[in-house]
């Protein structure tokens, strides 16, 4: 095809590495050997971790345990699965709910019922389903929002009546909207043209804290879930995620210089921010412990082969470390227990 | 111990003199596949940290260059099936970056190479382009042969019908 080796040269014929390449490929390959280098001391330090924690459990154990955790290899699935995931060992068991989208699922707060995203007809819509993974039904459908054109992001009520959303209206402009769970009614809580998503319900269920996409610096907004509530700016960031207390919120933000983003957090009242990782490496979709003491969140290493995987910081120690690999957008279950994403 | 040192000097010399010799070939073959100058550059320095890993066997191998673009497709194979969907989480309700914006070339030409999906111009770059068979292509991308033979046919005959080509 003659004409295609003229269309790639006229394509690429002034495009050019540029100056200096040789010299940023030569940091490139310093910056992979430091990486390598703390991948190892990581593991090491991790599999002594381990191998004490083995010695512990095996003495603590009563001869009736089931020796079956940590064991469990990863499931190999072309469509993304829910796991539920030892947050101790990182071990994983067969897949919760199967062919759900990549993206946020929540737990009613009495921990009986699960709420995921799922395709139906070539659109994204919220489904419900037992805590177990069983008794799977959808609870949006494609004319209940604008568009038609799919839900994402379902943040659970802390009353438990409702369920937060992102949808887009008519016009394809992303909002956020509320959706019965008894009788499935949706109403829409933010109007503007620019995008919102992400939303998290306060403790106390008053308010709804957000993000708002302003090109590319997005920032988290909060509202109040009643009528005509004005929203208000809190910080450059998105994906917050509010402390069980209700007094700080957590919230992802891009690096400020290169590559990455980090977990951040702030009091509701705007002050006390502070940054939680600095990586180099994409952290994002922060998850509260329920008991307040840690936050998991979504790892990705930007120009690696390596998948996305779970971490946490503890808000004590400041310590960050890899729960587990292959997995992404941590959920908190009432009791403690750690649902993700397997894509 | 005397003499590691100079081997290694003499294997650093090798790879830049490698790196001169490859990088822009490929640097031009990943802005096709992507669209994009930082994606490409990014893909490109990773293929070649992961060749100089290895440098000690792949600098005797018969064809380092094939090697060299296997491993940046795999890359870039490997990097849009996690990208797509962290990205989206980090800057959320952003547009993807408008594939060829940075290009200065023909409106027309761009317009025609945004109707084919990375994938196919994928295909297309390994199979027409640089002249890998289906089996061999299939592999990079991790797809069956005829699938990079529909990617590739697809991204013919979209460009042909498109660009009023010959083809």
């Amino acid at each position: 095809m003659a004409d295609l080796q003229e269309m790639f040269r006229e394509a690429t014929d002034r495009v050019a590495p540029g100056h200096g390449a040789l010299d940023r490929q030569h940091r490139r390959q310093r910056q992979r050997r430091r990486r390598e280098r703390g991948l190892v001391f990581g593991l090491t330090a991790a599999l002594v971790a381990a191998f004490f924690a083995v010695i512990v459990a095996t003495r603590s154990s009563t001869p009736s345990a089931p020796a079956d955790h940590g064991t469990s290899a990863p499931v190999v699935t072309s469509q993304p699965v829910l796991e539920e995931v030892d947050p101790v060992t990182g071990a994983t068991g067969t897949p919760l709910i199967r062919e759900v989208a990549p993206e946020q699922v929540d737990v009613s707060p009495d921990g009986s019922h699960i709420v995921f995203v799922r395709s139906r007809a070539g659109h994204d819509q919220l489904f419900l389903a037992n805590s177990d993974g069983t008794e799977i039904s959808a609870l949006t459908a494609a004319n209940d929002v604008g568009c038609g054109c799919g839900v994402h992001e379902p943040d659970w009520a802390p009353d438990g009546t409702t369920i937060a959303f992102r949808g887009a209206d008519l016009a394809g402009n992303q909002d956020i909207y509320v959706v019965d769970v008894g009788t499935g009614a949706v109403e829409r809580i933010t109007t503007a043209p620019t995008y919102e998503g992400s939303p998290d319900w306060s403790p106390d269920g008053t308010t709804i804290a957000f993000t708002r996409g302003d090109g590319d610096h997005p920032s988290v907004w909060l509202i109040g879930a009643g009528e005509d509530s004005r929203a208000v700016r809190l910080s450059e960031g998105s994906a917050p995620a509010w402390s069980p207390d209700g007094q700080t919120i957590a919230f992802t933000r891009a690096a400020g210089t290169g590559d990455g983003s980090d977990i951040w957090t702030i009091a509701t009242d705007g002050s006390s921010a502070e940054e939680l990782t600095d990586r180099n490496e994409f952290d994002s979709t922060p998850a509260w412990l329920p008991d307040g003491t840690q936050i998991a969140f979504t790892a990705f290493r930007p120009g690696d082969d390596t998948p996305t995987a779970i971490a946490a910081v503890d808000l004590r120690t400041r310590q960050v470390y890899q729960l587990a690999s292959g997995l992404s957008e941590p959920a908190w279950t009432p009791e403690g227990s750690l649902l993700a994403i397997r894509t | 111990m005397v003499e590691t040192a100079p081997r290694r000097v003499d294997a650093a010399a090798d790879f830049d003199a490698f790196f001169l010799e490859e990088h822009e070939r490929l640097f031009r073959a990943l802005y096709f596949v992507t669209g994009d100058r930082r994606d490409a550059e990014d893909l490109m320095q990773d293929a070649f940290a992961k060749l100089w890993e290895r440098w000690d066997r792949i600098g005797t191998m018969e064809d380092p260059t094939g090697y060299l673009f296997r491993v940046a497709l795999n890359g870039f194979r490997m990097r849009r099936r996690h990208a797509a969907v962290v990205a989206a989480k980090v800057i959320p309700g952003l547009e993807p970056r408008d594939a060829f914006g940075d290009a200065e070339m023909r409106a027309d030409l761009r317009t025609l190479l945004r109707l084919v999906t990375p994938r196919q111009r994928a295909a297309l770059l390994l199979v027409d382009l640089l002249g890998y068979g289906s089996e061999e292509a299939a592999r990079i991308l991790e797809v069956r042969p005829s699938t990079v033979r529909a990617l590739a046919s697809h991204a013919r005959s979209t460009l042909r019908e498109a660009g009023g080509g010959d083809g």
